[in-house]
């Protein structure tokens, strides 16, 4: 399957900003669902409100893009309902860390079989960049101008605590790993969740110095550190930003049964 | 084949720049219609895919995968032959 | 199985559970709240009984989202609440409404405003029903006053959410939720569902025709429709054109404003006597008590609060003199009783308002209207 026979090229050049990450995880993306062999019109995308919640407006599929932080309420309604279906949720932090928090975590607890792709741009982008629940402290946002005071959501973390059955992040960086891990996601029943590092060089890095999309690009490599190597490194196993550093890696994999469907 | 650039869709990242492990492409000069910079493909020979024809054959596709803009694609008439 | 058509005795909330079942009710999500629970409590053992799917949310907004996405996979779907909840529910109803996604929501009001008396009856959120989310979009809102009337017009709920592709909400109370009462299961009830596509979509999934009511691109029938709450196109696609705007959100309107011989409907006793009480939901039973009392009162029974019904109101209102409005909260029906009064010429309608707790005597009623206060 080519791109664009899965996303729809009447809407191309796309509305992210240059050196904007969400690009590269379409692309990964499109890898995973065509190499996966998956039924465009047996899929549905769910997304809230943010930069990458726009992502299934560009997908030739039935897409729901519903308000701000319910998309996995949303997700967890369609699967319900049809479990034939198969549905995927693209989101960002903010509306799945902040304002869908308590959605994301009892998604998570009932492990609804469902595909979750959380694309963590460490702000809140659309809105011109507000601080998120996942900014590194003593970063700087337009609502954190003397830096941030507070720690952030290491949200793999809280997905792995809340019972997820398979739980992955990378950085746009790894470009192989993270289709891997998306095709693991889409195939592995009960809930998946992969979070995905992205710069936005508008926001975030126009305001922590790396206004150009190669400098938050050569930012993700250093930050980052494989799960593997972080532990020899003293750091605990899935400590994020209260150091500087990403872990990136796969976290968990269970084999809890997803909930049940109608009967 | 040789990599080719989207004029209408690059916006002129220059991840690719970054990213391409044989450092095939460098920030460019040129001015898009659109006004972005776009990359400059100054060293094609070094592309791991220099030497084979189609894309179901490409060994790296590295910058492909990474172009945020859906910009680079394979030119399978292009490219040296030997 | 479904309840037998027949005479039952049961209580309101559970007459409404059955409805539901009857009307085709497949999923619901809901969060438990006082005086709604019993709702929730008959699904969750009703629901795998007859094939169906029954979720207790972690929120009331987790509750709505789940039944707009259920219905959009193609199922009936539902869920109950109260005030607080309500309240929470609102920016979903608004997304509802602009995305035209059938589904019914049960508001058993109780006395308010915030936690307000959670086992007492109250009016206060009609107004909420109608602009409780923000913009201007369209809304059914039901009420109904007795067991009978749980029953029939939450089969009505879902028939006119189906028909017309809007949220629909069935303002019950605390009383009417909780009375025990006969009521009729007729032999034949009319069941409509949602039109849905049947022709390939092609950018224009949101396309309608002179019913202003669009057919149903659902999901995993491959329309590969895109669904949004921000403005769009008939193509479904986020537009920010104004002129698109202004015609999607009047024709959202013009679609429920249009039918509202069809959707709205009042009981009128004794019309055109010379004290008409107008009440609906739990006081009209005690305005109907009044009305027995004294020769000289009749009563406007509303059974649709949204769209309201001004003609229907007119109708019955005309020839009286004294327009004497009884409900639980401080005048928000009464506004629009108002604005029916002055345009037909009957004098200055008198509101007879508690927000107490409980519901009138009918000799409270009676004395209000013949002079007392």
């Amino acid at each position: 399957m080519e791109f664009f026979d899965l996303f729809r090229e009447d809407r191309w050049p796309h509305m992210f900003c240059p050196g904007c990450g969400i690009g590269t995880v379409m692309n990964c993306f499109h890898r995973a669902f065509s190499d996966l062999g998956m039924d465009q019109d047996r899929t549905v995308f769910v997304s809230g409100i943010g930069c990458a919640s726009r992502v299934i407006g560009y997908i030739r599929a039935d897409s729901i893009h519903t308000t701000h932080g319910r998309a996995l309420a949303v997700a967890t309604g369609i699967k319900l309902a049809n479990p034939d279906l198969n549905v995927i949720v693209f989101s960002g932090d903010g509306d799945i860390g902040a304002i869908g928090g308590n959605h994301f975590i009892n998604a998570a607890r009932r492990n609804v079989d469902i595909s979750v792709f959380c694309i963590n741009n460490y702000i809140y982008g659309m809105t011109g960049g507000q601080a998120s629940t996942t900014t590194p402290y003593k970063s700087f946002s337009s609502t954190t101008p003397y830096g941030s005071k507070e720690y952030p959501f290491d949200l793999a973390e809280v997905a792995v605590a809340s019972g997820a059955n398979y739980v992955a992040r990378w950085t746009i960086r790894n470009v192989k790993e993270l289709t891997t891990s998306m095709m693991k996601a889409m195939q592995k029943k009960g809930f998946s969740f992969v979070e995905i590092a992205s710069p936005c060089p508008t926001s975030f890095g126009r305001r922590n110095r790396m206004a150009d999309p190669t400098q938050m690009f050569e930012w993700l490599k250093i930050v980052s550190v494989r799960k593997d190597k972080s532990q020899a490194w003293g750091l605990d196993q899935l400590d994020l930003n209260i150091e500087g550093r990403i872990t990136i890696g796969e976290f968990i994999e269970r084999n809890r049964s997803p909930y049940g469907m109608i009967a | 084949m040789q990599v080719k650039v989207n004029r209408r869709y690059c916006k002129g990242c220059n991840l690719c720049v970054r990213v391409c492990p044989n450092r095939v492409f460098d920030e460019g000069e040129e001015l898009s219609e659109r006004g972005y910079f776009l990359p400059a493909i100054v060293h094609p020979e070094r592309c791991a895919n220099n030497k084979r024809r189609t894309r179901k054959n490409a060994v790296c596709e590295m910058c492909v995968l990474t172009c945020p803009d859906q910009a680079l694609s394979w030119d399978e008439e292009a490219g040296a032959e030997g | 199985m479904k309840l037998p058509p027949g005479t039952h005795f049961m209580q309101g909330n559970e007459a409404c559970v059955e409805a539901a079942l009857w009307a085709g009710l497949i999923f619901y999500a809901g969060y438990p709240i006082t005086p709604s629970t019993e709702i929730a409590e008959g699904l969750a053992m009703r629901m795998p009984e007859e094939g169906g799917a029954f979720l207790q949310m972690e929120d009331e907004i987790a509750s709505i989202s789940a039944i707009i996405g259920a219905s959009w996979a193609g199922v009936k779907a539902m869920t109950a609440t109260s005030g607080p909840g309500f309240s929470l529910m609102q920016e979903s109803i608004g997304y509802a409404a602009m995305t035209e996604t059938p589904i019914v929501i049960v508001d058993v009001m109780r006395g308010g405003p915030s936690t307000g008396m959670p086992t007492s009856v109250g009016q206060g959120d009609v107004m909420q029903a109608k602009y409780g989310s923000h913009g201007d979009y369209p809304v059914i809102a039901l009420a109904p006053s007795s067991v009978q009337d749980m029953f029939d017009l939450t089969i009505r709920a879902f028939n006119l959410s189906e028909k017309y592709r809007v949220p629909t909400i069935l303002l019950s109370d605390a009383e009417v939720g909780h009375m025990r009462g006969k009521f009729l299961v007729p032999r034949h009830i009319e069941i409509v569902d949602r039109r849905v596509r049947t022709d390939k979509v092609w950018h224009d999934g949101f396309a309608y025709d002179e019913s202003l009511v669009p057919r149903m691109p659902i999901f995993g029938k491959g329309f590969r429709v895109h669904v949004t709450g921000l403005s769009h196109d008939i193509a479904g696609y986020p537009t920010n054109d104004t002129e698109v705007n202004e015609e999607l959100v009047r024709r959202l309107q013009d679609k429920v404003d249009r039918h509202s011989q069809d959707i709205c409907s009042v009981v009128a006793h004794r019309p055109g006597s010379k004290h008409m009480l107008v009440a609906y939901g739990s006081p009209s039973l005690a305005a109907w008590e009044a009305m027995m009392e004294n020769e000289d009162f009749g009563l406007v029974d509303l059974k649709t609060l949204w769209p309201f019904p001004h003609k229907l109101l007119a109708e019955a209102l005309s020839g009286c003199l004294d327009v004497v409005m009884v409900e639980l909260n401080l005048g928000q029906v009464f506004r629009e009783v108002q604005r029916v009064a002055c345009d037909i010429g009957c004098g200055k309608p008198r509101l007879f308002s508690k927000v107490g707790g409980d519901v009138p005597k009918p000799s409270e009623i009676s004395s209000f209207v013949r002079g007392g206060v």
